[in-house]
């Protein structure tokens, strides 16, 4: 086990350093200079503002000397500081992060609770209509982007019924639980929905290898009710890989909520992402973009790592 | 809740408004000129002693300026008084179209929704009243010298800030060094050509340029040199100073959740007031949400979610007028067409936009009315001719009658000329079609705009048209070209022009030498100008606009500037569409956007760009 663990972590750690370094690489390589964007459209560019500029942000160092000095401090946990609202990178994202961390875990929750009976039912009654309208809203789900399904929402919801707000966010801490979830519950619901088919398909799937196996035939034998069989006997057997999407989708959420913290102005990781790219707020890309990435690197190895725990043929592999 | 009534002033349309308006414009700066005769400088006034007395006299003689008063589409909201009952107290939300930069006047750079916030917390020194005219403000007046190097800036009495501190000439002074400093400060003060700036009393400060500039009072009422803010205060904690702005405005920082909800509380100790002379600010707070999504922010408006929104786009305002006339919202439109107009620019140091003939042959197979549709703005934007809309002052009939007007067959005729001179600019064979670069950010109505210019341009089989979009910053960089000697990498580029300040601001960057190597041949060495995208340098226009801030006769300078839009016309170095339309959309009980006032008493000039004065705006019962 130890072995998997150093293996795991080594990976881990070759992965990070790609990601640094490929994400210096493309922010590099955008065109333009932060300069401008410091200094807006309008601004006279006296050469020695602009050299000023430019000199205190290091702009002029070669560029692995600058990829080294950011990954230096980057290790200690300083990403840096923003060129635009000169707010600390690191409290930049920890600000954020419980709003999309929230976004995410209630989008996974909500998912869950719709996924599971659909999936089970798919497959309990597999290939009747149950299975065939299920399989067939599922796809739809599958195929609308979740920004559709946001803009209706606010139609629907916010315009219409007038049950939510159309936008922004309520913090618990100020506005308490039930406002906080006034605002969160269509951006979660909007996220829910891709997640929702992904698991019900897996869960269907699942199930239907399951309900196949000669331990639900010899339960049914035993004149076991189908509902034991299904929640007792089949759900748990096939869950395993539900649980690996449902860590996997997790990590790819916390970076992956970009456009609808961007429709529904949620001030989260990703709406701050876009913000940064519209102002070449390049210190701020960077940071963000490989804390993204790492979450989701760390994320993937702690799954990893549970799957070899859970399942010894992994760990032997 | 106390109530008080306002003015109930006679109700002005706004184009008898710019009417009286340019009585203003001219009476200040007539006066200003009167002070410069009084100085020996100018034989053609009577001396005025400031510019605060100076806008309360009115010209012997009508102007002759007529334009726009029926201009077709011109669909401002009227700057006029309230008959409203005006209520104290309550609390609204505006949702702006994206999170301020920074609230530090001195050191962001600043659009739109971050000045919206910007003019709860701080005062200007100067304002434009509803005429466009400069008016004190946090200043009480403002007297140049005879060569407008030296002005001498009386300050109101009695103003604090929200810390207390009051605020006095040595403010401005220290207000300085930190300006320099700043990012958004420095540009602006290399711009005004401001050099030194000295407290020369309690209440007076003293500004010497190094360059004459009659239009220096728009420098003053602008946020990186005419917002005031408390400077020891900047000084100790700069960072901390965008988070908890310190100013002497009518709200007091309160919350700032970046990202989310900025929130600002009454200053009970505001010094203005309505000119009934009731205490300001009329509500208890404001808070201004970032909602980047155009359509987001208008279901927001609509939902009740916010009680106000801002935009800048025309589809936005055409889809606000469906739900207010169609569903029956019940909200108020407060729409503005300024002098800020849409359109785009030739790279004019590059072949083959370097010709004149294919400048204009391309304007002439522009149809306004059809970009003007894409971007969503029938019956909302007015076609351009000019950086003026057509009820400004500045606008010059004679130059939209010179400006190209559709021709499709004429602009074949002329790129045909072009494309069979063997001698044509960009080296290609005889016959063999130009190839032209068309791109404007990613925007989807700038697309479908760029997609009506290309299907023209393609239709006349002369142009080979490549369509190319990126992000805006990239897209300023590509036109600024720092890497290149500012010439840039652009060719027919989308872009804004103008805005309702005073035409120097925007034309004179705009017209100096776009490279050393032009500031070299015209004996300028060093004045070179990045904001001269279009990089077409005319040495008649580049004077004229010089000359334009040498004087204070407004009749000199309106010429001057309408010269200048003529030569746009016969040169073509950029391209319209249509007047930027912008509106502030709130509920039908929040009103006073349109009839905030200047300390003189006269009505401010509104709501340019969606940026709102909030000071005098209430919830009506």
């Amino acid at each position: 086990m130890g072995k998997v663990i150093a293996t795991r972590l080594a990976r881990l750690v070759a992965t990070l350093l790609a990601v640094t370094f490929l994400t210096f690489s493309m922010t590099a390589l955008l065109p333009g200079d932060p300069v401008n964007a410091i200094l807006g459209v309008d601004a006279v560019r006296d050469p020695e503002v602009v050299a000023k500029i430019r000199l205190d942000l290091g702009l002029d160092d070669p560029f692995l000397v600058r990829y080294f000095n950011w990954l230096g401090d980057a290790v200690t946990g300083d990403l840096g500081q923003s060129y635009i609202t000169d707010q600390q990178v690191i409290t930049t994202i920890s600000q954020r992060l419980p709003v999309t961390a929230q976004l995410a875990f209630m989008a996974i929750i909500m998912a869950l609770i719709l996924a599971i009976p659909i999936g089970v039912l798919g497959a309990y009654k597999q290939g009747k209509w149950q299975d065939s309208s299920t399989s067939a809203g599922v796809q739809v789900a599958l195929s609308i982007p979740n920004f559709i399904v946001g803009i209706f929402l606010i139609w629907l919801f916010s315009v219409k019924l007038g049950w939510f707000p159309a936008s922004n966010w309520n913090r618990i801490s100020t506005d308490g639980l039930v406002e906080n979830l006034k605002t969160a519950i269509l951006p979660a619901s909007a996220l829910a929905m891709t997640q929702m088919a992904i698991f019900s398909r897996l869960v269907r799937s699942d199930m239907i290898a399951t309900l196949q196996e000669n331990y639900i035939l010899a339960a049914r034998s035993k004149g076991l009710s189908d509902r034991f069989i299904l929640l007792r006997h089949a759900l748990r057997p096939s869950s395993l890989s539900l649980m690996t999407i449902v860590g996997i989708n997790f990590g790819a959420l916390l970076g992956g909520t970009v456009i609808i913290e961007t429709l529904f102005a949620i001030p989260g990781v990703g709406f701050r992402l876009i913000n940064a790219i519209y102002q070449r707020d390049i210190i701020v890309i960077q940071g963000i973009t490989v804390f993204i990435a790492t979450a989701y690197v760390v994320i993937n190895t702690i799954v990893d790592l549970l799957y070899a725990v859970i399942d010894p043929r992994i760990r032997k592999g | 809740m106390e109530e008080q009534t306002l003015i109930k002033g006679t109700k002005m349309g706004v184009t008898a408004m710019r009417r009286k308006s340019l009585y203003r414009a001219v009476a200040f700066l007539a006066a200003a000129g009167l002070i410069a005769g009084a100085c020996g400088g100018s034989d053609d006034s009577a001396p005025a002693d400031t510019a605060e007395e100076s806008s309360e006299e009115a010209p012997a003689e009508e102007p002759a300026v007529e334009a726009g008063d029926e201009a077709e589409g011109d669909v401002d909201t009227a700057i006029e008084e309230v008959e409203d009952t005006v209520s104290y107290g309550g609390s609204i939300s505006v949702g702006l179209e994206a999170e301020a930069t920074g609230l530090r006047p001195w050191e962001d750079t600043c659009s739109s929704p971050c000045y919206n916030m910007m003019a709860a917390v701080y005062d200007k020194l100067m304002e434009q009243d509803a005429n466009g005219a400069y008016t004190p403000y946090l200043a009480e007046s403002i007297t140049p010298n005879e060569d407008f190097t030296v002005w001498t800036m009386t300050l109101r009495s009695g103003v604090t800030f929200h810390n207390g501190v009051d605020l006095t000439g040595q403010t401005i002074a220290d207000m300085f060094p930190i300006q320099q400093a700043g990012a958004a400060g420095s540009s602006a003060i290399s711009a005004a050509n401001l050099s030194s700036v000295e407290a020369t009393g309690d209440l007076e400060v003293t500004y010497t340029l190094s360059q004459g500039n009659s239009a220096f009072p728009a420098s003053l009422s602008r946020a990186p040199i005419g917002m005031v803010f408390d400077p020891a205060a900047a000084a100790a904690d700069s960072e901390g100073y965008s988070m908890a702005p310190i100013g002497t405005g009518p709200f007091v920082i309160d919350s700032r959740d970046l990202d989310n909800e900025t929130t600002f509380v009454r200053n009970d100790n505001y010094w203005a007031t309505d000119p009934d002379g009731n205490a300001l600010p009329y509500l208890d707070s404001i808070s201004f949400r970032p909602i980047p999504d155009e359509g987001t922010r208008l279901d927001a408006l609509l939902s009740g979610t916010v009680n106000a929104m801002q935009t800048l786009r025309q589809g936005t305002i055409r889809d606000a007028r469906a739900a207010r006339d169609d569903d029956g919202a019940d909200i108020t439109l407060y729409e503005f067409q300024g002098n800020n107009v849409g359109g785009g620019m030739f790279n004019t140091a590059v072949p083959p936009f370097d010709d004149v003939r294919v400048r204009r042959a391309l304007v002439l197979m522009n149809s306004q009315e059809q970009v003007i549709e894409a971007l969503g703005g029938t019956g909302i934007s007015l076609p351009g001719t000019q950086w003026f809309s057509p009820d400004s002052v500045w606008w010059s009939q004679a130059a939209a009658d010179a400006w190209p007007k559709f021709d499709f067959e004429a602009g074949v005729e002329t790129l045909t000329e072009y494309v069979n001179d063997p001698e044509r600019s960009d080296g290609k064979a005889v016959g063999e079609p130009i190839d032209a670069e068309l791109s404007c950010p990613p925007d989807p109505t700038l697309i479908a705009a760029m997609q009506v210019l290309e299907q023209a341009y393609t239709a006349s089989g002369l142009v080979n048209v490549t369509m190319t979009n990126y992000d805006q910053q990239t897209h300023i960089n590509n036109a600024l070209g720092m890497d290149n000697g500012f010439i840039g990498s652009h060719q027919v580029h989308c872009w804004r022009w103008s805005d309702d300040s005073d035409p120097s601001v925007a034309i004179n960057p705009a017209l100096a030498p776009p490279t050393a190597e032009v500031a070299e041949a015209i004996g300028l060495p060093g004045v070179v100008s990045p904001l001269n995208f279009s990089n077409w340098f005319s040495p008649t226009a580049f004077q004229a606009a010089v000359a334009a801030t040498k004087t204070d006769d407004f009749e000199t300078r309106k010429g001057l500037y309408e010269s200048i839009m003529l030569e746009f016309a016969d040169q073509v170095p950029v391209y319209y569409s249509g007047h930027t339309a912008t509106a502030i959309g709130t509920e039908s009980n929040i009103v006073g956007l349109n009839s905030w006032h200047v300390p003189s008493g006269e009505l401010g000039i509104g709501f340019p760009n969606a940026e709102g004065r909030w000071a005098e705006v209430f919830i009506a019962s």
